[in-house]
C-alpha cells in the first residue's frame, strides 16, 4: 500500500513536471507568434522574408533536431540545457499553427478599422492593444489546443529519446511511463494513464474551452451564429455540480474541430501565395537547406564542413538514399492503412448520430493520450519479426486521428441540399458514394494528408528505433538516432539534411500541387 | 372520373427545432390539375419549403397524405421532380453529367441516358455545354442544368423552390418565359407546376392560382385564381390589380 501511494505521488510529480514545461513553451509560443504574426502582417518586407521561412520551417521534422539541440544546449548551460532544449523543441512545434493564425487574423482586418486609427493618429501601442490583440485573439485561442496536443506529442518523444543519452534524462510523464512499462508495472501504467486523460480532460475543460468562448466575443463577424453542436465526454459525467459549471457556458464547441480548422488555414494561405509550379519546389528545398544550414552552423562549423564532405561521399549516400526509402515506404503504407479505416468509418457514421456521438467520445479520449507514450507498450508487443507492423502501428496512432477529423469534417461540409437532390434520384449505396461521397471529403483529405504525412516523419525518429534492441534494420529516423547515440555530429547533420531536403522537396512538390488541383477540382461554390 | 393530378389532404408537419416541437404546417389542402401552374407566396418561415418537399416525397408529413393520380405518394418519384434555388449541382460532375444523375436508376444503359441527357440540355438551349463544368457556367445556365436534370425523367409534375431568385434580372425574365412555355404546352411533360416564390410580379405573371400562406404555422389563408389570357404583360391594369391584391394579403 505504502509502495503504491509513493507510487502514485511519483506519477503525479513526472506529470506536473511535463505539463510545467508544456505550459512555459506554450505560453513563450504565444508571446513570441504573436510578435511575428503582427510583424509579419504589417510590414511588406518582413512578410516577404518570414512567410516563406516559416512555411519551410513547419516542414521539417523537429525531432530529427532533438539531439543535436541537446548536445548544443548541454554544452552551453550545463544543468538546464536538456530542459532548455526539451522547451525549445516544444516551442518550435507549437508556434507554426499560432504564428500563421495570428499573421491571418490581422491581416485580414477591416481596412475601415485601420484607416480610423490612422486618422486619429493613434500610435503603435493603442494598435496593439485595442486591434492587433484583439483580433489575433479568436486565432489564439483556437488554435491553442492543437498546439498543447502537438507540443505533449514532442515532449513526450523526447523525453523517451533522453532515456538513450548518457549524460541527460528529462523526468515527466513520458520517461515515467517508458519506466513502468520496463518494470512490467501495469497497474502503475494504467494509473499513469488514467492520471493522464483525466488531467488533459481538465485543462480542456476548465482553460481551453472557457478561454475559445470567451475569445468569440472578438470575432469580426457580421452575423451572429447559432451556436455549434458538441460532444464532449464530460457531459457524460453525471456530476452534478460538473452540470452546473456546464450550463454557465453557454456555447458548445467541437473541440478536436479546432485542430482541423487550423491545418485548413494553413493549406489556405499556401494557396494563397504559391503558383503551381517546379519554382515553389526549387524554392522551398533552397529555403530549407539555407535554414538548416544556418542552424547547424551556429552550433558547430566543424562537424557542418564535415558533414557536408560526408554527404557526397558514396558510401554515405548509399546507406542514407536506402534508409531513406525503407523509411518511405513505411510512410506510404501507413497512409493507406489509416485511410482504409478511416474513410469508411467516417461515411458509415455520417447518418447514425448516436454512432457519431460515440465514436467522436471515444476518439476525444483516445486523441488525450499523446501518441510516444504507447510506444514502448507497441514496440514491446511487436518484437522481432513483426518490428515493421509496430512501426507502422506507431506511426498511424501519431496522427491518425488528425486525419479522421479532417475527412470527418469534409463530409458534415456536404450541402443539405445536394442530400436532397440525392434522395429525390433514390441514389443510393455504390453510386452514392462514388458521386457524391467520396468526392466530397476529397479537398478535406488531401489537407488532412499534408499534416498527416508529416506527423509520420516526425514519429519515424522516435519509432524506429526505440532502444537498442527494438529497432529495424534500416530507416532514415534510425540512422538519425543512430549517429546521436554515437556522437558522430558530422553524420547526423549529413542525415537530417538529406532527410529534410527530401521532406521539403516531396511537400512543395508533391503534396501542395496535388492538393492544389484536389481543392480547385472538388471544392463548393459559395 | 376527372382525378386531379395531385391532391394535398389535411397535411400537418411537426418539425423538431432544437430542442423544441415546432408545428411548420397545419391542415394543407388543395389540388393541382393538369395543365395548371400554381403558385405559393408567404411570408418567410412559414412553411413553403416544407410543403414542396413534402410533396417532393422527400418529408413525410406528421399528419395527411398527398395523392398522385390518385394513389397515396410513399417516397421521391421519377414523375414529381424539383428545381432548387441554389442550383444544387455537384461541383464535380459535367453539365451533361449533372443531368444523367436523374436517369441513373431508370434507364440502365449508358448510351441512351446520355442520349436523353443530351436532350435534355437542347431543350433549355445548353446545346454545346455538355462538357462544362458548374464552376464554368453562369447562374442563368446553371439553373437551366437544373432544369434539363429536371425534366430529362419527363416528369409529370414540376416543383421549383424559388428558381430565380438567385439569377440577375434579364436571365431570370429569359427563364421565366421558357419555363411558362414548357409547363403550359400540352401533351409533353410536365403535365402541372407548384412553385414557390417571394416575387409577386412573377407569380401573377406564371401562375394560374395562387395559395397565400400566413404566418407560422403556415396555413393557407387564401387562394386567388387568376383569370389573365397568356402572354401576360404586367402593363395590363388587371395584372396590377392582381398583384395588389396579393401584396394586400400578405401584409395583413
Amino acid at each position: 500500500m505504502h509502495k503504491l501511494v509513493t507510487e502514485l505521488m511519483d506519477t503525479t510529480t513526472d506529470l506536473l513536471l511535463s505539463l510545467l514545461r508544456l505550459s512555459v513553451s506554450l505560453m513563450l509560443s504565444v508571446v513570441i507568434s504573436l510578435g511575428i504574426g503582427i510583424l509579419a502582417a504589417r510590414s511588406r518586407t518582413a512578410e516577404r522574408v518570414i512567410v516563406p521561412f516559416l512555411d519551410v520551417l513547419q516542414s521539417i521534422p523537429i525531432l530529427g533536431f532533438f539531439p543535436v539541440v541537446v548536445y548544443f544546449l548541454i554544452s552551453l548551460v550545463p544543468g538546464l540545457g536538456a530542459e532548455l532544449a526539451a522547451i525549445f523543441l516544444i516551442m518550435t512545434s507549437q508556434m507554426w499553427n499560432i504564428t500563421f493564425g495570428v499573421y491571418e487574423a490581422v491581416k485580414t482586418l477591416p481596412r475601415d478599422l485601420l484607416e480610423v486609427t490612422d486618422m486619429l493618429k493613434l500610435g503603435l501601442k493603442y494598435k496593439i492593444a485595442k486591434l492587433y490583440y484583439p483580433a489575433a485573439l479568436p486565432k489564439i485561442a483556437s488554435n491553442l489546443f492543437p498546439s498543447w496536443a502537438n507540443g505533449f506529442f514532442f515532449l513526450t518523444a523526447s523525453e523517451i529519446i533522453s532515456l538513450g543519452g548518457a549524460n541527460y534524462r528529462l523526468r515527466g510523464i513520458g520517461s515515467r511511463i517508458m519506466e513502468l512499462i520496463d518494470g512490467g508495472d501495469y497497474v502503475g501504467l494504467l494509473l499513469a494513464l488514467v492520471m493522464l486523460m483525466t488531467a488533459t480532460a481538465l485543462i480542456t475543460e476548465l482553460f481551453f474551452r472557457p478561454l475559445l468562448i470567451w475569445s468569440e466575443k472578438y470575432r469580426f463577424e457580421v452575423i451572429a451564429k447559432p451556436p455549434a453542436e458538441g460532444a464532449v465526454w464530460i457531459e457524460r459525467v453525471r456530476l452534478h455540480r460538473l452540470k452546473k459549471i456546464k450550463e454557465k457556458l453557454p456555447l458548445r464547441i467541437r473541440l478536436l474541430r479546432l485542430s482541423v480548422r487550423s491545418t485548413r488555414f494553413k493549406g489556405k494561405l499556401r494557396e494563397i501565395r504559391l503558383p503551381k509550379s517546379l519554382i515553389p519546389l526549387m524554392k522551398g528545398v533552397l529555403m530549407s537547406m539555407v535554414t538548416l544550414l544556418l542552424a547547424l552552423s551556429i552550433m558547430n562549423n566543424e562537424d557542418l564542413k564535415a558533414a557536408l564532405y560526408l554527404i557526397i561521399q558514396p558510401n554515405f549516400l548509399n546507406t542514407a538514399l536506402l534508409s531513406l526509402t525503407y523509411s518511405t515506404v513505411r510512410v506510404l503504407l501507413t497512409v493507406m492503412l489509416t485511410l482504409c479505416w478511416t474513410i469508411p468509418l467516417v461515411i458509415y457514421i455520417y447518418h447514425r448520430p448516436r454512432l457519431e456521438r460515440l465514436t467522436l467520445l471515444l476518439f476525444q479520449t483516445l486523441a488525450s493520450i499523446p501518441a510516444p507514450l504507447l510506444y514502448p507498450v507497441i514496440a514491446n508487443g511487436f518484437k522481432g519479426g513483426l518490428i515493421e507492423l509496430g512501426v507502422i502501428l506507431m506511426l498511424m496512432i501519431g496522427s491518425q486521428w488528425y486525419l479522421f477529423y479532417n475527412i470527418y469534417d469534409g463530409l458534415k461540409r456536404f450541402p443539405n441540399y445536394l442530400e436532397e437532390v440525392l434522395s429525390l434520384y433514390n441514389i443510393k449505396g455504390l453510386m452514392r458514394l462514388r458521386l457524391a461521397l467520396i468526392p466530397s471529403i476529397m479537398p478535406s483529405l488531401f489537407t488532412g494528408l499534408i499534416t498527416f504525412v508529416g506527423g509520420c516523419w516526425n514519429a519515424l525518429v522516435v519509432a524506429e528505433k526505440l532502444r537498442p534492441g527494438l529497432e529495424v534494420e534500416k530507416g532514415i529516423g534510425k540512422l538519425l538516432v543512430d549517429y546521436a547515440h554515437y556522437g558522430d555530429l558530422a553524420g547526423l547533420y549529413a542525415t537530417l539534411i538529406i532527410m529534410t531536403g527530401f521532406i521539403v522537396g516531396l511537400n512543395k512538390g508533391l503534396w501542395s500541387t496535388l492538393r492544389d488541383y484536389v481543392v480547385k477540382k472538388f471544392s463548393y461554390e459559395v | 372520373m376527372y382525378v386531379p393530378l395531385l391532391r394535398v389532404r389535411d397535411v400537418t408537419v411537426d418539425l423538431k427545432i432544437g430542442n423544441r416541437e415546432v408545428r411548420v404546417l397545419e391542415g394543407i389542402t388543395f389540388d393541382v390539375r393538369e395543365g395548371e401552374f400554381v403558385s405559393i407566396i408567404g411570408p418567410s418561415g412559414c412553411g413553403k419549403s416544407t410543403l414542396l418537399r413534402v410533396i417532393a416525397g422527400l418529408l413525410v408529413p406528421s399528419e395527411g397524405v398527398i395523392l398522385f393520380n390518385g394513389e397515396p405518394l410513399r417516397g421521391p418519384t421519377p414523375k414529381i421532380t424539383m428545381v432548387f434555388q441554389n442550383f444544387a449541382l455537384f461541383p464535380w460532375l459535367t453539365a451533361l453529367e449533372n443531368v444523367e444523375l436523374a436517369l441513373i436508376n431508370l434507364v440502365s444503359s449508358e448510351e441512351e441516358r446520355r442520349k436523353r441527357a443530351k436532350e435534355a440540355l437542347k431543350l433549355v438551349g445548353l446545346e454545346g455545354f455538355e462538357d462544362a463544368l458548374p464552376k464554368e457556367l453562369s447562374g442563368g445556365m446553371k439553373q437551366r442544368v437544373s432544369f434539363a436534370r429536371a425534366l430529362v425523367s419527363e416528369p409529370e409534375v414540376l416543383l421549383m423552390d424559388e428558381p430565380f431568385s438567385n439569377l440577375d434580372a434579364l436571365s431570370a425574365e429569359h427563364l421565366r418565359r421558357e419555363v411558362e412555355e414548357l409547363v403550359k404546352r400540352s401533351g409533353a411533360a410536365p403535365k402541372a407546376a407548384v412553385m414557390v416564390s417571394h416575387n409577386v410580379e412573377e407569380v401573377v405573371q406564371l401562375s394560374d392560382k395562387v395559395l397565400v400562406f400566413g404566418e407560422r404555422p403556415g396555413r393557407i389563408i387564401a387562394t386567388i385564381e387568376i383569370d389573365l389570357p397568356r402572354p401576360r404583360s404586367p402593363r395590363l391594369p388587371r395584372f396590377s390589380k392582381y398583384v395588389d391584391e396579393l401584396y394586400s394579403l400578405l401584409s395583413y
